[in-house]
């Protein structure tokens, strides 16, 4: 573990603000993007961070240095994703909110799995195509690359994550990278169609 | 080797995982199936995409609100650890030995002290009730006693020496409570008026007089939202019911919606909260749990210096009514006793509200 994450880890289980702070700071754009990577739209990667790091300042006491903080950090962002897919996995259609109106007090928010406008501007062509690509994948595979491509995790991590064996994490990777090339290879069959056609 | 098998391989032969004898089959392989070689090209042009996808920045807002919100965690923390300490004081004070320990000792010293007046002759013990409210109706306030409390005098029923009695004595106030039997004695009280001057009962609720409010800190109102999806609402209904009936919750606001979603409203013991909320979320997939407590300390001790305000102004008012018991003074005292009872209803109001929580329990 870097000097300076073991300075500001002691000093944040002491009850230093500050220390807490500086370590968010360090980390919150990796959290975040593992969040979003998983979850595929800005709102749940918000949420889902904040609660990361909530779960993680509640931890911290127990944090004992076994593994580095970094990866320990990126295995509860992961779990609080995996939680929430689960969540999700039981009422696959709808999330909800609680807004009411005067003849119905359940209103339902419907997220669409598609990248909303504010997404598109953010986003280059490719980049959004991968992310769709991603989104599309089940949530197991999805998970097991963004733990190995984005928060780049050794074979051994990702197993001890899961709690699966080596040679799962070598299958399950390697399905999953064929999953998303072949849905890759069917995005860029349908954007160069067009093009042969115009040619 | 066949290309499915190499297929499955290249992936951990991209991360250098493989064994040297299995890195071996694959470059061999790969240095004579061009399919497979362009398959292997397909998969690192994917990692590489992925790898090269941009680190994402959060909302500016997000660690500000993060903050905030362990902020929020920490209060409730520092509330619960007031709350469990003052939990474990009230219930030793509730508990049964406790109580019996103290009406033992109250019991004790009653007994040591009436022994101790038997002793000394009686000169201490109260004064009958048949003359106690002779005394109260036409006493005399103002008036020195050389002899204070003697039922020898006071049961010669003489207006000149009934007059006589100490006024600031508890026998002889001019002030009802409203647990006396007013006119029971009313043809002896009359036949005293002539001497005493008459006084106008006011009325003082005994309870209002007695309460003490308890201690500010830690009181709470406590109220969760729970949205839970179900399979079947009619059957989760049942189930809520039960769980309710087994645990001294009361359905505070009926069920109202429809086979598809409503909502309903329990009431509960803090000390059964935490098995009730247990079991709600164990009826379906939670979809949001909210709960929240409203600090009520500042009201609860607002009101209380309001009624410590009262108290001092009721004892003033009756200092000057027992000396002069004039209607204008009445009137006030009785405004007084009317706004306590008014504050000790707020008070009482207020504790009782952080006895209990309120779930309300959206099902879908």
């Amino acid at each position: 573990m870097p000097l300076e994450d073991q300075l500001l880890v002691e000093r944040s289980k002491k009850g230093d603000r500050e220390a807490f702070e500086h370590l968010v700071r360090l980390y919150e754009n990796k959290v975040y993007t593992i969040a979003y990577r998983l979850m595929g739209n800005y709102a749940d990667a918000s949420d889902l961070a904040q609660d990361a790091f909530i779960k993680i300042y509640q931890a911290l006491p127990n944090f004992r240095g076994d593994s580095s903080f970094s990866t320990w950090i990126y295995h509860i962002t992961v779990n609080v994703c995996r939680d929430e897919l689960r969540k999700r996995q039981r009422r696959p259609t709808v999330s909800l909110d609680d807004n009411s109106s005067e003849n119905n007090n359940n209103t339902y928010e419907i997220r669409s799995n598609d990248p909303g406008p504010e997404e598109m501007l953010d986003r280059s062509e490719t980049q959004a195509m991968i992310q769709s690509c991603l989104d599309t994948l089940s949530d197991d595979y999805r998970e097991i690359i963004v733990m190995r491509e984005i928060q780049e995790l050794a074979y051994e991590e990702i197993a001890e994550i899961l709690g699966c064996s080596l040679g799962t994490v070598k299958s399950r990777l390697s399905r999953a990278r064929q999953a998303l090339k072949e849905k890759i290879s069917k995005k860029m069959e349908l954007i160069s169609q067009p093009k042969r056609l115009a040619k | 080797m066949q290309c499915k098998d190499i297929s499955s391989m290249l992936s951990p032969y991209l991360d250098g995982v493989l064994n040297s004898d299995e890195c071996a089959e694959v470059r061999v392989h790969l240095a004579c199936c061009p399919k497979c070689k362009a398959e292997l090209e397909e998969l690192q042009a994917v990692m590489l995409l992925l790898q090269e996808l941009p680190e994402m920045t959060p909302p500016v807002d997000f660690r500000e609100k993060l903050l905030a919100k362990i902020d929020d965690i920490e209060v409730t923390k520092q509330k619960e650890q007031q709350k469990s300490w003052l939990t474990r004081v009230t219930a030793i004070t509730r508990s049964t030995w406790y109580r019996s320990v103290a009406v033992a000792a109250v019991m004790m010293m009653t007994l040591g002290i009436t022994s101790l007046w038997q002793q000394e002759d009686n000169s201490l013990l109260p004064v009958p009730t048949k003359e106690k409210q002779i005394i109260n109706t036409a006493q005399q306030p103002n008036v020195p006693n050389p002899n204070p409390t003697s039922p020898n005098q006071a049961q010669t029923n003489n207006p000149e020496v009934v007059k006589n009695q100490e006024p600031n004595t508890s026998t002889a106030s001019p002030l009802n409570e409203n647990t006396n039997e007013p006119g029971k004695e009313a043809p002896a009280a009359s036949n005293q008026t002539t001497i005493a001057t008459p006084a106008k009962p006011i009325t003082k609720d005994k309870q209002v007089e007695s309460f003490i409010p308890k201690p500010s800190e830690g009181l709470v109102a406590s109220s969760t939202t729970l949205k839970l999806d179900v399979d079947q609402v009619a059957d989760v209904l049942k189930d809520i019911n039960r769980i309710a009936q087994n645990n001294g919750a009361v359905i505070n606001t009926p069920y109202s919606g429809t086979n598809e979603s409503g909502t309903l409203e329990i009431r509960v013991t803090k000390s059964s909260y935490g098995t009730i909320i247990h079991s709600l979320q164990g009826l379906g997939a939670v979809v949001s749990f909210l709960p929240v407590e409203k600090d009520l300390s500042i009201q609860h001790k607002g009101a209380a210096e309001r009624l410590a305000g009262l108290k001092q102004q009721q004892t003033e008012l009756e200092q000057q009514y027992s000396e002069e018991p004039a209607n204008l003074l009445a009137q006030q005292l009785e405004q007084v006793n009317h706004d306590m009872a008014e504050q000790v209803k707020v008070i009482k109001q207020i504790e009782e509200r952080s006895n209990y929580s309120l779930i309300t329990v959206t099902i879908m």
